[in-house]
């Protein structure tokens, strides 16, 4: 290969490095006006009238929209009505010249509400007799709100469970709390909306993940065709999940205001609103696990608790994250069941987030399998090496068979790495010389590189042009991981073209239909669209050449922007020549893919093996050395899979060392750290004392583009339980709770240290 | 026609003079607003980001007679006289040749979504400007106020000192 695999520079490098990016918050239209909205100071409300007379009447202010002309509009799923279900939730927009005006515009609306009562928490909203979020009840079920009387939310079991955990030669149970996390992208939910009369097309640039879900659901809410909603997400400051199928429902007001005003119109909304744009939820898991002597599995059950927000939005797909992307997929078993729970409550959206619910669903289980190996008395790495899946296995719900092939050999390149051998010692085995207590940790993680034909397939348009040039049309969006590089190497491979001679259209609907940019799905998604629009070029080219060479079309081949024959590469000719030949003038390639679980399951993998330092005077965890491996398939370019691996110190190591959500459930649910300074995200201080180069295996997938699979989220999945684990390696104390900041570990501490003094 | 005698300030800005009005008419500096808002909204120098809007982050770092600064929490009143150097400001107008520091955030891939780029380069640039070798440990002080939600503080700081150690 001449294009895939190496180490290109990302085609965004030098915008980015230079300030030329423009990102939505950046754009700037003429006559353009500053949408600002007043937020519901109740978790649950009904609208019962908005009156803007008084700022109807202010110069510079050009319009309003509210809730009641929201109702019967659809988003997140949920078809809206007069009813604002959390605490901070948009109830009136308005359009004015500058923020200023627009906020004392919003000063002089006057909203009359009919407080209701809500539910904030699982325990209060899975009562029978709680007060209802949505009219059908509050458990999310694939068929919509239900009653907690109609049980759980959905529920999987292969072989009989339970017989075989209470036959099985040893078995451990665990309780673990997960809690609530911002995404944190730096740029918000921003967006922009303009209607163009002449086209008849409303332009909204979103900072999205998704730009094909907001089209859809900004097109059925306006009534417009869905070819009259253009959404680009060109430059995206981060996303994290909180921007996959989260059409705001500020978007769809600023849209809105844009019809009224007939004026652009640009939301930015400030970090207090952004961040209730969306959530991890907090959730609970419990889990038990049986294996036999010889450590061998025999048994997994695991029933998982998730908040699930006060729409629809994905928390069903959430909640299979957290359960069939873990217990029928991380280890074989051949008794597996998994059990689990989403309510509805009065809370903020409950969005994706990278790992999407195997990242909370994993932490627990491997906190399982630490103690399952310990209670049999076998070394944790052996246990995993023993138990991992291979390819071929049937995983996940579907038990389609597994593609990802160097689980094993990763998991074991991660230990020699970091000398496990050599370092793996009892609980509280190893005292440091400056007295804190080491221990060490290694697990694994594996998400989805696909995602299912009902939900979306991969489309993907090439355009070769008189030059020899090619467009590449794939609209996914690029977040920051590097896939429009991605997809501009594999065009280049694939149509046979140097690289530079490839420009790519993404995140932007103007290209064909192809899904979110989510799930680590992209690789295979868009890139094997794409890879196979660029196979129809090449073929297309040579079926051209063929006849201007006199040549068979099987004896051409296509390489570097030449057409030549395979036995004499003498004899060829220029692309850009067969494009100008009469009657062709432009060569359009397709690409269509999609597959279904039952087919195949590709699973992303991230390994983290880690040593930490727990200072029991103050309860500090350092993470002293972190080693990361995946088995990605093939690496489009090492760069950037490095990147990914490195993204573990924000989310992942964060989650567990530092960040947490200040919520007052006294008080609407209204979160009291919605800044920066009080959500505590790592900063280069916190880096790992020694973070060793990633470890990146190549067992070609059989179903990824060149063998490419996707992997960036598995890293934050891999890195949280192994430094749970390392923390009980070190001080012989099983977290079943998160975060461990200074203050839990140390009260942990102190209380194990009173118990063993009595 | 009227005539109005209006405060000014003069901010010096990636080395061009720039003069504004103060006052509470739209087309004047109010004596509230931010540089952030200045540079944002007044010249289209769009690099530096307001993210958290409270000086947390360091998304909007620019350089103010040679100190970083973040510029979402300082007034554009208090820079009046001053020097201001936003990212726009490194690379070179004519020849379109980079800071060192831009290539070699290009060459090492030293960013991902890129968001929080131009204020890591500008704090990274002021540091430099005072200190060309920095250890470790100072370049991780001088980044202390810089999120970056992608994690690539790591390729930050190896970039950084591949470069100041290249040219030592």
């Amino acid at each position: 290969m001449d294009i895939v695999g190496k180490n290109v520079e990302r085609l965004d490098a030098r915008a980015k490095a230079t300030g030329a990016a423009k990102f939505t918050v950046d754009i700037r239209e003429v006559g353009m006006l500053t949408a600002k909205f007043l937020r519901s100071p109740y978790s649950f409300a009904q609208i019962v009238s908005v009156d803007t007379s008084e700022a109807e009447k202010m110069p510079g202010v050009y319009g309003f929209v509210d809730q009641l002309d929201l109702v019967g509009r659809t988003t997140h799923h949920d078809i809206l009505d007069d009813k604002i279900r959390f605490f901070g939730e948009a109830v009136v927009g308005v359009a004015a010249e500058t923020e200023e005006l627009a906020l004392e515009a919003l000063e002089k609306v006057q909203v009359t509400y009919r407080v209701l009562p809500g539910v904030l928490d699982f325990e209060s909203s899975a009562k029978e007799d709680a007060p209802r979020v949505w009219p059908g009840g509050n458990v999310a079920t694939w068929r919509g709100a239900s009653p907690v009387s109609q049980g759980s939310s959905l529920r999987w079991e292969k072989g009989n469970t339970q017989e075989a955990i209470e036959k099985a030669d040893h078995k451990v149970s665990i309780t673990v709390k997960t809690h609530t996390q911002f995404h944190g992208a730096l740029e918000p939910h921003a967006c922009t909306a303009s209607w163009d009369p002449g086209m008849e097309v409303l332009r909204m640039n979103i900072s999205s993940q998704g730009v094909y879900g907001n089209q859809e659901d900004i097109a059925s809410s306006l009534h417009l065709n869905l070819d009259q909603v253009q959404v680009t997400a060109g430059f995206v400051g981060g996303g994290f999940g909180s921007k996959a199928h989260n059409t705001c429902k500020e978007y769809l007001m600023s849209a809105i205001l844009a019809q009224r005003t007939l004026r652009p119109v640009r939301y930015e909304p400030e970090r207090s609103e952004e961040c209730i744009t969306a959530l991890r939820h907090e959730a609970t898991f419990s889990y038990e696990l049986a294996a036999d002597n010889d450590g061998t599995v025999k048994g997994i059950s695991m029933k998982a608790y998730r908040v699930g927000g006060a729409h629809t939005s994905l928390q069903m797909n959430f909640l299979l994250g957290s359960t069939e992307y873990v217990a029928p997929t991380y280890l074989r078993s051949p008794n597996v069941c998994y059990e689990g729970w989403s309510v509805y409550t009065n809370m903020p959206l409950c969005a994706a987030y990278r790992g999407f619910g195997y990242f909370e669903g994993g932490i627990g289980f491997a906190e399982a399998v630490d103690m399952l190996a310990e209670e049999i008395g076998m070394d944790p790495v052996e246990f995993l090496l023993k138990n991992v899946p291979v390819k071929g296995d049937p995983v996940s719900t579907d038990q389609g068979p597994l593609t990802t092939a160097g689980i094993r050999e990763t998991v074991q390149a991660c230990a020699d790495a970091i000398r496990w051998k050599a370092k793996y010692h009892v609980p509280g085995g190893r005292k440091l010389p400056d007295g804190r207590m080491h221990g060490i940790g290694l697990c694994h993680a594996m998400g989805r590189a696909t995602l299912p034909n009902f939900v979306t397939s991969g489309n993907a348009t090439v355009q070769v042009k008189m030059d020899g040039s090619v467009r590449v049309f794939a609209g996914i969006s690029d977040i920051g991981q590097g896939q429009a590089t991605a997809i501009k190497q594999i065009a280049a491979e694939s149509v046979g073209v140097p690289f530079d001679a490839v420009s790519v259209t993404w995140g932007d609907t103007v290209a064909p239909h192809t899904g979110d940019q989510v799930a680590s799905s992209t690789t295979m998604m868009t890139g094997n669209a794409v890879k196979l629009a660029g196979d129809d070029a090449r073929r297309q080219i040579i079926e051209v050449a063929a006849r201007l060479l006199k040549e068979p079309e099987e004896n051409l081949q296509v390489k570097n922007g030449f057409v030549s024959s395979i036995a004499d590469p003498e004899k060829r000719m220029p692309v850009s020549a067969v494009i100008k030949s009469p009657g062709v003038k432009v060569i359009t390639g397709n690409g269509n893919w999609s597959i279904t679980d039952i087919q195949a399951s590709p699973r992303s993998l991230v390994v983290t093996a880690c040593e930490v330092a727990v200072d029991t005077e103050t309860g500090k965890i350092q993470l002293l050395n972190m080693v990361q491996g995946t088995d990605c398939g093939r690496a489009i370019c090492k760069t950037r899979v490095e990147g990914q691996l490195d993204g573990v110190l924000s989310g992942g190591v964060g989650y567990v060392l530092s960040e947490d959500c200040a919520i007052d459930f006294k008080d609407n649910g209204r979160i009291l750290n919605l800044n920066l300074y009080d959500y505590k995200m790592p900063t280069a201080l916190d880096c790992v004392d020694i973070l060793q180069p990633g470890i990146i295996m190549e067992f070609p997938d059989e179903v990824g583009p060149y063998g490419a699979r996707g992997m960036g989220e598995a890293t934050l999945s891999a890195s949280a339980p192994a430094i749970m684990n390392a923390v009980y390696n070190a001080i012989g104390i099983r977290f079943e709770a998160t975060p461990l900041t200074c203050d839990k570990v140390l009260k942990a501490i102190k209380a194990k240290q009173n118990k063993e003094s009595i | 026609m009227r005539t109005e005698q209006k405060e000014y300030i003069i901010l010096n800005v990636n080395g061009i003079d720039r003069k504004f009005t103060v006052g509470e008419d739209r087309t004047d500096v109010q004596p509230s607003e931010t540089l952030a808002e200045t540079l944002r909204n007044r010249l289209d120098l769009t690099a530096a980001k307001v993210s958290c809007d409270k000086g947390a982050c360091g998304c909007c770092t620019v350089i103010v007679d040679g100190e970083a600064t973040l510029s979402c929490s300082t007034l554009t009143v208090e820079c009046d006289g001053k020097h201001v150097l936003t990212l726009e400001g490194l690379e070179d107008p004519v020849t379109g040749e980079l800071d060192p520091i831009q290539q070699a955030f290009i060459d090492h891939t030293a960013f991902q979504c890129g968001y929080c780029t131009p204020g890591v380069i500008m704090t990274v640039k002021a540091l430099l400007m005072k200190n060309p070798h920095p250890t470790e440990n100072e370049l991780k002080e001088a980044l202390a106020g810089n999120y970056c939600r992608c994690g690539s503080h790591h390729q930050v700081i190896e970039t950084v000192m591949d470069m100041t150690r290249e040219e030592a």
